[in-house]
Formats: C-alpha cells, sequence, structure tokens
C-alpha cells in the first residue's frame, strides 16, 4: 500500500546533443557520453604564408557553367505571359507552426494548472496523492518530451533553408602574451577586426566561446587570413587557414588561443572545422504530424 | 354489617345471573355485524370518541377495570364536551357501582347533575346519585331508610297510595305509628288500626293492636276472633306468644281452665322453642341468624327498607345497552319497592335502633369503598408488576447486549494491543516511504530541470545561428496571419521556462510538503489512530462494565417485591 508507484515510462532521451554539438561538440561529447555522436571534427593548419592558389579558377569554372548562368540570366528577362494568376498553396510548415503554437499553449495552461493544484495542496493525505503527483511529473515529462519534438521540427524546417555560411569562433586564451584584437580577412578582401575587452577576454579564460563571425560565403575554396595584435604583436602577425566550405551547410571554425606562443605567432592557433548537422540525430524522433 | 353479608352475597349473585343473561345478548348482538364497530371506529376520531369505542369493548367483555381507565381520563366537569359524553358518564358510574366506589360515582354523578343537557343516561346517574344519598347503596338492594319516628312523616305516610306494595307498606308503618301515640294518649286507636291495608307487611301487627285494643273496650268475642284469626292467617307473626298471652288471659277471665292451660303449654313451648333459639344466638357464631332476623323486620327499629335491586339489575341492562354505540337506549329508572320479606327466625331480641342501622349500613358503605380501593391498589399492583416485569424483560435484554459488547471491546482492545509490533513496522516503512519519495521527488525534477536547460539552450542555439544568422529575414519569413518560426521559438522558450519554475517549486516545496504529509495525515490516521481507537475501546469498556452493574442493580431492584408490595 505505501510503495511508491512504478513509473514505466521511460525518460525520452533530448535532442539537446544535436544543437550543443553544434555550438561545442567538445563540451557536449564531456557532459553526455550517451549523447549522439558529435559532428567529425577536421583539424586544420593555421600556415604562415598564405597557401598558393589556382591562378584563374574562377574564370575557368565560369567558362565550363557559362551555359548554365546564361540560363539562369534568361529567366531574369521579363516576358510577357498570357495566364491567370492563382493562389499557391500554403506552405504547410506555416500549418504546422499554427498548430503547434495552440499545444504550446495548452501545455502552458498544464503547467500553470499543475501548479495551481500545488499550491492549493496543504497535505498528501493519501498514497493516492503522491500517485496523483507521480502522474503530474509524467505529464510535465510529455510537455518536455513534446517541445523536443517540435524543436526537432523547427530544427529541420531551418536545416532545409540552410545556405553556405560559415562561422569563426575563438575559444582559450594565451597565457604568455595579451592578445587585444583578433582580425578576420576573408576571402575578397573583407576584413573583420574584433577587439576583445576585457569581459569577453575572462570568459575565454573561463573556456567560453566568441563568435567573430557569422555570414554567408561562397561554396568553394578559400583562404582565411587570421591577424592577431598584442603586446607581444604591436604590428600584427598573420596566419592562414583554407577552407572549403560545402554547399547550403553551414561550416564553423573554430581557433584555439589557448595554445599561441608569443614566438610561434598565428601559426601556433589550433584550428579545427566541423559542419553544422542537417539531420536530426534523436532517440526518439516523433513522425511529423 | 355481618347481617348484610348475606344480603351482598345473595345480590351479587342476582347480578352475575343477570349479566349471564344479558351477556350472550350482547354476543348475538354483535355477532349479527361483527363489521359495526370496526365502521364506527372509523368515524370517530376524537380523543374522546376513541376512549368511549375502547370502553364499550370493555364493557362488552364485562371488563370493569377496562372501562374505568378508559373513561376516567375524560374531562367530564364541563358539561357535554363531546357527543357521547352523557353515556360515557354513565359507562363510567356503572363501573365505579359494580367496583363498589361510591365516592367516585357520588362526585361523577354531581358532576353530570351540572349539565344542563339531560338524557336517560344523566337520568339514570341522578336516580343512583339519590339512591347512594340515601344510604342504600352500601347494601345494594337494600336502599332507601324511612324513618317513621317522626310524626309528620307519618302522617304524611299514612294517606299514601295503596296500590302498591311499597305504598300499602308504608301507610301500614305509619297507621301502625299513629295508633301507637293515640293508646299512649289514651285515645282510641282503632280507627288507624282499622285503615292498616291488608297486603301490608304490617297488618299482623294491626290486627294483634286491635284484637287487644277489643278487649280492652270490652269487645271480647270481637277481640278473642280477631286474635284466633291471627294466630290461624298467619303462622309466621313474630310476636305469636304475646297473642297467646292476650288469649289465655281472656279465657282464665272466662273461667275457661282447660283452654288456658292448653294456650299456657303452647306458650311454654313456643318459649322453650325460643330460648333454645336465644341460646343459639348467644353464640358468636349466630349473630349472622340474628342480623338476618332483625334485617327481615325492619319496622322493629323503625326502618323501611327499599328494593334497589331491580334498579340495579335495569342499571346493569342499561350499560350493556350502552356499549352498543349505534343504539340509543331508552329505558328509564324503575320506581323503587320496599324489598321483598325474607323468612327468617323470629326472635324476641330488640333490634337495633334506627341509628344503629345507618351507621351499620354507613360502615358497610366504608367497606365497600375501601374494597373499591383495594381492587384499584390491586390494578395498581398489577400495573406496577407488569411494569416491572418489562423492565426486568428490557434490562436483561440491555445486560445481554452489554455483555456482547464487552467481548467485542475486550477483543477488539486484544487485537489492538497485539498490532502494536505491527504498527511499530508500519511506521518505519511510512518513514522510509516518505524519504524515498523525498529523494524520487528530487530526482525526478532535477531531470526535468536539465531537460529544460538543454531545450532552452537548443532553443537558443536555433535562434543564434538561425534566426539571427546572416539569412535572418528568409528564415523568420511567414505568410501574414500565420505564425512564424520566431513566434513558434518565443512560445516554447515561455513554456520551458514555465515547466523549469514549477519543477524548481515542486523541488523546493516536495519535502515539505512530505515531511508535514507524514506528521499530520499518514502517522496520525494510521499509527495514532490505533492508539486511539485503543484507548477508546478501553474507555468503553470500562463504561460497559460500568453498565452492566448499574442493570444488576437496576435487575435486583426491579425483581417484583411478592405479596406485599402493595
Amino acid at each position: 500500500m505505501l510503495q511508491r508507484p512504478v513509473r514505466h515510462r521511460p525518460v525520452p532521451r533530448p535532442l539537446l546533443a544535436v544543437a550543443l554539438a553544434a555550438l561545442l561538440p567538445g563540451a557536449a561529447r564531456a557532459t553526455d557520453p550517451a549523447a549522439p555522436s558529435a559532428p567529425a571534427v577536421t583539424e586544420v593548419k593555421v600556415e604562415r604564408t598564405r597557401p598558393p592558389r589556382e591562378r584563374l579558377a574562377t574564370l575557368r569554372f565560369l567558362k565550363e557553367n557559362r551555359a548554365f548562368f546564361r540560363a539562369r540570366l534568361d529567366q531574369l528577362h521579363q516576358t510577357p505571359q498570357r495566364g491567370r494568376g492563382e493562389a499557391t498553396a500554403i506552405d504547410p510548415r506555416f500549418l504546422a507552426y499554427q498548430r503547434m503554437l495552440a499545444e504550446v499553449g495548452a501545455a502552458r495552461d498544464s503547467a500553470a494548472g499543475i501548479d495551481q493544484e500545488r499550491q492549493g495542496r496543504g497535505l498528501f493525505a493519501s498514497i493516492n496523492d503522491l500517485g496523483r503527483l507521480e502522474s503530474q511529473l509524467d505529464q510535465v515529462e510529455r510537455m518536455l518530451a513534446d517541445q523536443r519534438a517540435r524543436l526537432g521540427v523547427l530544427q529541420s524546417d531551418f536545416n532545409g533553408l540552410q545556405r553556405t555560411a560559415l562561422a569563426i569562433v575563438l575559444s582559450g586564451y594565451p597565457r604568455a602574451a595579451v592578445l587585444s584584437t583578433v582580425s578576420i580577412t576573408l576571402e575578397g578582401g573583407r576584413t573583420l577586426a574584433v577587439p576583445l575587452s576585457a569581459g569577453q577576454v575572462e570568459s575565454l579564460q573561463r573556456g567560453a566561446m566568441l563568435q567573430v563571425f557569422h555570414g554567408l560565403v561562397e561554396p568553394r575554396s578559400q583562404v582565411v587570413e587570421v591577424t592577431l595584435a598584442g603586446d607581444r604583436w604591436p604590428q600584427g602577425d598573420s596566419g592562414f587557414v583554407a577552407l572549403e566550405p560545402p554547399r547550403d551547410r553551414l561550416t564553423l571554425l573554430r581557433l584555439n588561443l589557448s595554445a599561441l606562443e608569443p614566438a610561434a605567432g598565428a601559426p601556433s592557433i589550433v584550428a579545427s572545422t566541423w559542419l553544422h548537422d542537417a539531420e536530426l540525430k534523436t532517440h526518439d524522433a516523433r513522425p511529423e504530424p | 354489617m355481618r347481617t348484610l353479608a348475606p344480603a351482598l352475597v345473595a345480590l351479587a349473585s342476582s347480578a352475575a345471573i343477570a349479566v349471564a343473561i344479558a351477556a350472550p345478548v350482547r354476543a348475538q348482538d354483535v355477532a349479527a355485524d361483527s363489521t359495526q364497530r370496526l365502521r364506527r371506529g372509523q368515524e370517530t376520531l376524537s380523543p374522546d370518541a376513541l376512549r368511549l369505542d375502547l370502553a364499550a369493548r370493555d364493557q362488552t367483555r364485562g371488563d370493569v377495570r377496562g372501562v374505568i381507565e378508559d373513561l376516567e381520563g375524560l374531562d367530564l366537569s364541563a358539561g357535554m364536551s363531546f357527543d357521547q359524553a352523557d353515556r360515557a358518564a354513565f359507562l363510567l358510574g356503572e363501573a365505579y357501582l359494580e367496583l363498589g366506589d361510591q365516592d367516585r360515582f357520588t362526585s361523577l354523578a354531581r358532576q353530570v347533575s351540572a349539565w344542563k343537557r339531560e338524557s336517560v343516561f344523566t337520568r339514570w346517574l341522578a336516580f343512583e346519585l339519590r339512591l347512594i344519598e340515601n344510604g342504600g347503596a352500601a347494601a345494594p338492594g337494600l336502599s332507601g331508610v324511612a324513618d317513621l319516628a317522626r310524626d309528620d312523616a307519618a302522617t304524611a305516610l299514612a294517606g299514601a297510595d295503596t296500590t302498591s306494595q311499597l305504598g300499602r307498606d308504608l301507610a301500614g308503618a305509619a297507621l301502625i305509628r299513629l295508633a301507637a301515640r293515640a293508646t299512649a294518649a289514651g285515645q282510641d286507636a282503632r280507627a288507624w288500626l282499622e285503615r292498616v291495608p291488608t297486603g301490608s307487611r304490617y297488618a299482623a301487627r294491626a290486627r294483634h293492636m286491635l284484637g287487644l285494643l277489643r278487649l280492652e273496650h270490652g269487645e271480647a268475642a270481637a277481640g278473642r276472633a280477631a286474635l284466633e284469626s291471627l294466630l290461624a292467617d298467619d303462622s309466621t307473626y313474630t310476636d305469636r306468644r304475646q297473642v297467646r298471652l292476650a288469649l289465655a288471659g281472656q279465657a282464665l277471665d272466662q273461667g275457661r281452665w282447660e283452654s288456658a292451660h292448653q294456650i299456657y303449654r303452647a306458650i311454654d313451648s313456643d318459649w322453650w322453642q325460643q330460648h333454645g333459639l336465644l341460646a343459639q344466638l348467644s353464640s358468636p357464631c349466630s349473630l349472622d341468624t340474628l342480623w338476618a332476623a332483625w334485617g327481615a323486620e325492619p319496622a322493629r327499629s323503625g326502618l323501611m327498607l327499599l328494593d334497589a335491586r331491580p334498579a340495579r339489575a335495569r342499571a346493569r341492562q342499561l350499560a350493556g345497552a350502552a356499549a352498543d354505540l349505534g343504539a340509543r337506549p331508552a329505558l328509564e329508572p324503575p320506581a323503587l319497592d320496599e324489598g321483598p320479606a325474607t323468612q327468617a327466625p323470629a326472635t324476641s331480641v330488640a333490634p337495633p335502633p334506627a341509628e344503629a342501622w345507618s351507621a351499620v349500613m354507613a360502615s358497610a358503605g366504608r367497606v365497600a369503598q375501601a374494597e373499591a380501593e383495594l381492587e384499584r391498589a390491586r390494578w395498581d399492583e398489577a400495573d406496577a408488576r407488569e411494569s416491572l416485569a418489562d423492565q426486568r424483560r428490557y434490562l436483561a435484554i440491555g445486560r445481554q447486549r452489554v455483555r456482547g459488547e464487552e467481548a467485542q471491546l475486550l477483543a477488539s482492545a486484544a487485537f489492538l494491543d497485539s498490532l502494536r509490533a505491527t504498527l511499530a513496522s508500519l511506521d518505519s516503512r511510512l518513514r522510509g516511504m516518505r524519504d524515498a519519495e523525498r529523494a524520487h521527488i528530487a530526482a525526478r525534477t532535477a531531470a526535468i530541470l536539465d531537460q529544460c536547460a538543454g531545450n532552452l539552450l537548443w532553443m537558443r542555439a536555433m535562434a543564434r545561428f538561425t534566426l539571427a544568422g546572416p539569412d535572418s529575414a528568409r528564415m523568420v519569413a511567414h505568410p501574414a496571419g500565420l505564425p512564424g518560426p520566431d513566434s513558434l521559438l518565443a512560445a516554447e522558450r515561455g513554456l520551458a521556462g514555465a515547466v523549469a519554475a514549477l519543477a524548481e517549486s515542486l523541488a523546493a516545496g516536495t519535502p515539505a510538503l512530505l515531511a508535514r504529509s507524514y506528521t499530520e495525515a499518514w502517522r496520525p490516521a494510521v499509527i495514532d489512530r490505533a492508539a486511539r481507537e485503543a484507548a477508546a475501546a478501553r474507555a468503553a469498556l470500562v463504561w460497559a462494565r460500568s453498565i452492566h452493574g448499574s442493570i444488576d442493580s437496576s435487575l435486583a431492584a426491579a425483581r417484583a417485591p411478592t405479596s406485599g408490595a402493595c
């Protein structure tokens, strides 16, 4: 009679690892060994000199694909046509969002009802009350599981819209030098100078990551120049990282500054890249309704 | 009083015979229409009418006590309080008389006499009240004492109607009284004596006195003839010896020695016979005979006894008829008559005076009243005994139930005592369950908070890399009127926050709630309850034993005292 009700419902494993892996692949592995496998991380070399590039590669690319480009340019010409405009069907994604929004509202109401009952409960008069509390906890867990399912749907939609992009993040902080500014020069000459504030430096020292760039790039081979400025490098010290971002994927480049040696300069930066997952890896993926 | 006893016995027998004769008639009436009383009962709804209905039923059964108990509760002092009040009063009065309760009858009859409405029942009550007030009811059947010692009464009665026996007797007695007074005054009393009616019981004495007066006035032949004819006609005349003495004296005066001798021998024989009779009467056991002799000749005491037995018989007949509530009997009170002459041995012992007779009758009345009160006391005793029997039965049932309760309480107390070890184990399990539940809830809420944190982190990542990313405009674009992903993500963040707050409040409040539940609900409901019930069982056991003792005492008190209870 006094046995606590046995719960048979397994706790669903979250999709959290997917998002964490996107941001902190190493941390995700460290905190959740049972998490889905993290994206493959590729160590890249920071070169002292700019890697040699094939000359006129773009021209050859354009020549090889000129038929395609002409066809695409032809579509830009306005040509009058006869016909009736018809309404197109609404993207089912947005209808699904409306339904999911209603589910979120219902879940919030349920949570508020549980909280209100909790506030009004003076005692657990019997074991049945404990069973009811267990049922409420089960209900809360179902809410979270449902939320993860909805987030998975949203994540999948976002992935479907993904274009070729690059995100550059900094991690760690050199022990033997003071780093004041990190400049990123992308392919095409655009340069981003990111001065490190005291708070950012402290965060980096504590293990945080600092995003310095997130933007669209072309899906081809390119070189990113990293320039450091600080008390050891008053005139700047540059290094070069060669990348080839795949089409319609988010490529993340991590520059770990913790191993930066004042004598070695920028090439002592430990760099690595990985791709944001295009697919969700879930343990309890639910079919999209 | 002792002389009246045979009369009472005789009258009681006659009354019983009268009832026995009347009863079959009543039974036949009832059998003729057995539903009549039922129908009448349905029609009479007032309490007084219902009482009368019950009394009529008791009257039919001859249940005097039932009639009295049914009708005594009626208020008859305020006149005809209901339609059949006169019938009820009559039935109650008759029951009183049957019981011998003159006092209550007198009180009732006087109340009824004040009523304005008159009926056959009220007239009967008034009639019987007069009989009692004249002193006759003490000996039912010997009612109405006339005192002839008063001259005005004697003169008035001398001219009474002689068509009835009572009138003849009254007139005879009065004429005898007037003749005696005239003789004492030296006047000629023959005229008074010649007026004495022949059928009167005083006719013999008148002839005796008239014979003597004629002898005194020198009418020897006429006087002798009168006396001799008296001896020849009435062998029961009490003063036959005096008649013979007069005749013997007359024979001596006339020189008829042989005749005088024979008369004196007869007188001597009569004297010896009287002497023997008196010798017998001198025994205390023969006083009844003497009273009977005096009662047979009330005139010697200056009394005249009226015979109320026919009236009583008719009253009983009317009471029987009055039990039929559907009929209205019309049986009027009869005329009174003198009591019949009774055969009793003549005696020369002087009878008691009228005052003594009145005292005797008053004493008899008190005896009857005492017997009535005794009968009522017997009723009360029977009621008390019945009540005591009921009480004994009630107490015996109660004692049996208390014994059962005691046994049950003992078993319950023993069972509750045996539960102590079990309860201690149960208490330990309760505490263990409380602690386990506290740890379990903490683990679950922590897991929920972890999940919330993970979901929130995921949402922040999506917001950063997509909604706030370089392609933000395309990511958040959505048709007008429909929610976009940014709206959905904001709502999801709110839900995760609410769930996290709920989990935090559960994690913070549940341990104290569990501790309070154990202290205020679980333990009191299980562990403390058993202790409370054990204490209550012990208290109930003490109470039951106290009740048992009280019942035993009450039973001892309720054991009816035997004969001396009244």
